[in-house]
């Protein structure tokens, strides 16, 4: 699931990963899933459907963070990707949302190459 | 010093106390001389009334010896009784018992008379009886004149006596008088001299009285006090007085000087706190600067890189998918598919372009190297292209387009016009921007020689909070824009010698935005 309010960002992703199942094994192909805005995202989040969230930081009516904490109550397994094309602070981000982990960041932009490896090392 | 003090104190007490009781002492010693004195006087008129009785008991030994029927020693012993009395008044003495005085100098007359009387009395007793006796027996025809002498003798000796008693008696009585005068007088003279004793004592203890409140009242923290001093004075009381004062002054500067200091520290304080909160206002005023910076920075980054990750991302596509499709045209993409690809590309290449011209723009005002390229033209051109241009977005939103002008409008103005076209493309895209749907109403319109265009849109309108920084640098709070935009465009219409400004819509929807710039007079 990837959520980022800037369409072209969204379209640009999800034709890069799915072009890239044109190579893999049909049990390994990724499927991806769009929203440019995180209210509606929220809203129609299924939980244990998603294996990994690519979230971007700066949304519209909440931050990624915010809605990576909303998520987690619908789905405490799910795995979370940031995305951001802005400064990150991470000690500063540590204090406001203790409880997220930061441990995958994706710095914008990015190659496609790059973003999909990306994904399947979250995944495996 | 004070043992010294009270020591004087005592004496001078002590000194006041023997005036007083050597003057009571001498006012009951003179009374007690005139009293012995009227005394004396009583006991006078005593003796001089006693002349009468022997007076009298002379008259009768006499008659006795005329008779025959005693003989002359009796006679003798009376005469010499009288004698001795009438001495005696004079002189003083011992007699019956009485200290006696000698008489006073002013009955020496009286006296006198009566020792005269006393004289004739007794020259006549030698002449009449005993030396007739010695010339043998007197006739009996004598004896009745003789007796009858005697008698008018003896009565004039009595009368001379009381004539001196009834005086000493007057001189009792005025004496008594004066001396009841006196008495009352020296009384009086006493009581004076008491209370001016008294009155004395009070003014030496007075100052040690006033001492004594006055450290009472310090000791209960009262310094507004000061003893009174007597300039003149020059006792120890006085000098102790002064020196109380001006350890009072001493305290009191010392409290007045210690207020100053806590006033002036109150007032160091009072500006150091003024200057701290300035410094830390500053520094809350620099902190924002810093802050915005930050804040642009990081929009910025995002603003930049932003349209890059499409224009890489599909351009990796693009190219791959062309790779793959090398022989094999199932996988290939429609051309449709590509064009749009293609235009998300070119689109995301535009932003960054203008992106790029917006901050390169910032930096040429910032430097004054903003240079205009003016000529002279129609507003309406102007604005005609901009609106062509931004027909595509228009179309692509939900949002209406409304552009007002008049009818026989040439405006013409002396302008930058791709600065011009750049100030209005950038109110016209900010309001498409804040505005989900309704309609931007696009007006020219004419005003005192200006020319004045207002963009009115139905959107989100402007925070309140933003809008006195509206027009500084970094002034965003979207996601979407770096804060650039409306402070290039203020540059540009000040540089144009026009005005820029912006208000919400006073019934609460959308926002305005609008400037004025200067028309060009015709004949000019």
């Amino acid at each position: 699931l990837i959520i980022d309010d800037n369409p072209d960002i969204t379209t640009t992703f999800k034709m890069g990963i799915e072009s890239s199942n044109n190579y893999a094994d049909h049990d390994k192909r990724i499927e991806v899933y769009t929203y440019n805005d995180p209210l509606a995202a929220l809203s129609e989040f299924k939980p244990h459907f998603y294996d990994l969230l690519l979230v971007d930081i700066n949304l519209p009516n909440m931050n990624g963070f915010e809605l990576c904490e909303k998520m987690l109550i619908i789905d405490i397994n799910v795995r979370v990707c940031f995305m951001t094309s802005g400064e990150v602070n991470r000690e500063a981000l540590r204090e406001i949302y203790p409880a997220i982990s930061l441990g995958c960041f994706i710095k914008k932009p990015v190659t496609i190459d790059y973003l999909v490896n990306r994904i399947k090392a979250e995944l495996d | 010093m004070v043992q010294r003090i009270i020591s004087k104190i005592v004496l001078k007490i002590t000194i006041l106390v023997i005036i007083e009781i050597i003057l009571i002492v001498g006012s009951f010693g003179v009374l007690s001389y005139f009293q012995s004195l009227q005394s004396s006087l009583g006991n006078s008129i005593n003796i001089a009334g006693k002349n009468r009785y022997l007076t009298a008991n002379l008259l009768l030994q006499t008659e006795r010896y005329l008779d025959g029927s005693s003989d002359i020693s009796h006679l003798n012993v009376a005469m010499n009784s009288l004698q001795s009395n009438i001495i005696s008044l004079k002189e003083g003495g011992s007699i019956s018992g009485v200290e006696l005085r000698p008489l006073p100098p002013e009955f020496s007359d009286m006296w006198n008379t009566v020792n005269a009387k006393w004289n004739t009395y007794r020259t006549s007793v030698s002449n009449n009886l005993i030396i007739p006796s010695e010339e043998g027996k007197a006739n009996t025809i004598d004896k009745f004149t003789i007796r009858k002498q005697f008698n008018s003798l003896a009565l004039d000796l009595i009368g001379s006596s009381d004539v001196l008693v009834t005086q000493l008696g007057e001189q009792a009585d005025k004496n008594s008088h004066n001396l009841m005068v006196l008495e009352i007088s020296l009384g009086i003279l006493n009581i004076g001299i008491l209370a001016l004793i008294l009155y004395f004592i009070t003014r030496i203890l007075r100052p040690v009285l006033v001492l004594t409140q006055a450290m009472s009242e310090v000791k209960k923290g009262n310094l507004e006090i000061s003893v009174p001093v007597n300039e003149k004075g020059n006792d120890e009381l006085s000098s102790l007085s002064r020196s109380f004062n001006s350890m009072l002054d001493t305290v009191r500067n010392y409290i007045k000087k210690q207020n100053e200091l806590t006033n002036d520290l109150s007032k160091a304080n009072e500006e150091l706190k003024q200057l701290t909160n300035d410094l830390s206002k500053a520094n809350e005023e620099l902190k924002q600067v810093s802050r915005l910076k930050d804040d642009f920075i990081n929009v910025a980054a995002h603003e930049l890189r932003n349209p890059v990750q499409p224009i890489l991302g599909l351009a990796e596509i693009l190219r791959s998918t062309k790779m793959q499709a090398d022989g094999n045209h199932n996988k290939s993409l429609t051309v449709e598919k590509e064009c749009k690809l293609l235009d998300i590309i070119v689109r995301n290449a535009k932003k960054l372009l203008l992106l790029e011209e917006n901050i390169l723009d910032v930096a040429r005002i910032e430097n004054s190297s903003l240079k205009l390229d003016i000529e002279e033209c129609n507003l309406y051109d102007v604005i005609g292209n901009v609106v062509q241009d931004t027909r595509d977005q228009i179309d692509n939103s939900r949002v209406e387009l409304l552009y007002n002008k008049m009818e026989d409008g040439i405006f013409l103005i002396r302008v930058d016009k791709s600065r011009l076209e750049q100030v209005i493309s950038n109110l016209l895209s900010n309001s498409i921007k804040f505005t989900k749907e309704g309609t931007i109403s696009l007006n020219v319109e004419k005003e005192d020689n200006q020319a004045l265009v207002t963009v009115k849109d139905t959107g989100l309108g402007i925070d309140p909070e933003m809008l006195p920084r509206l027009f500084s640098k970094f002034a965003t709070k979207s996601e979407k824009g770096a804060g650039l935009g409306l402070f290039i465009c203020k540059n540009i219409i000040e540089a144009h010698g026009g005005r820029i400004w912006a208000e919400n819509n006073s019934n609460g929807k959308g926002a305005t935005v609008g400037f004025m710039i200067p028309l060009v007079t015709i004949g000019n």
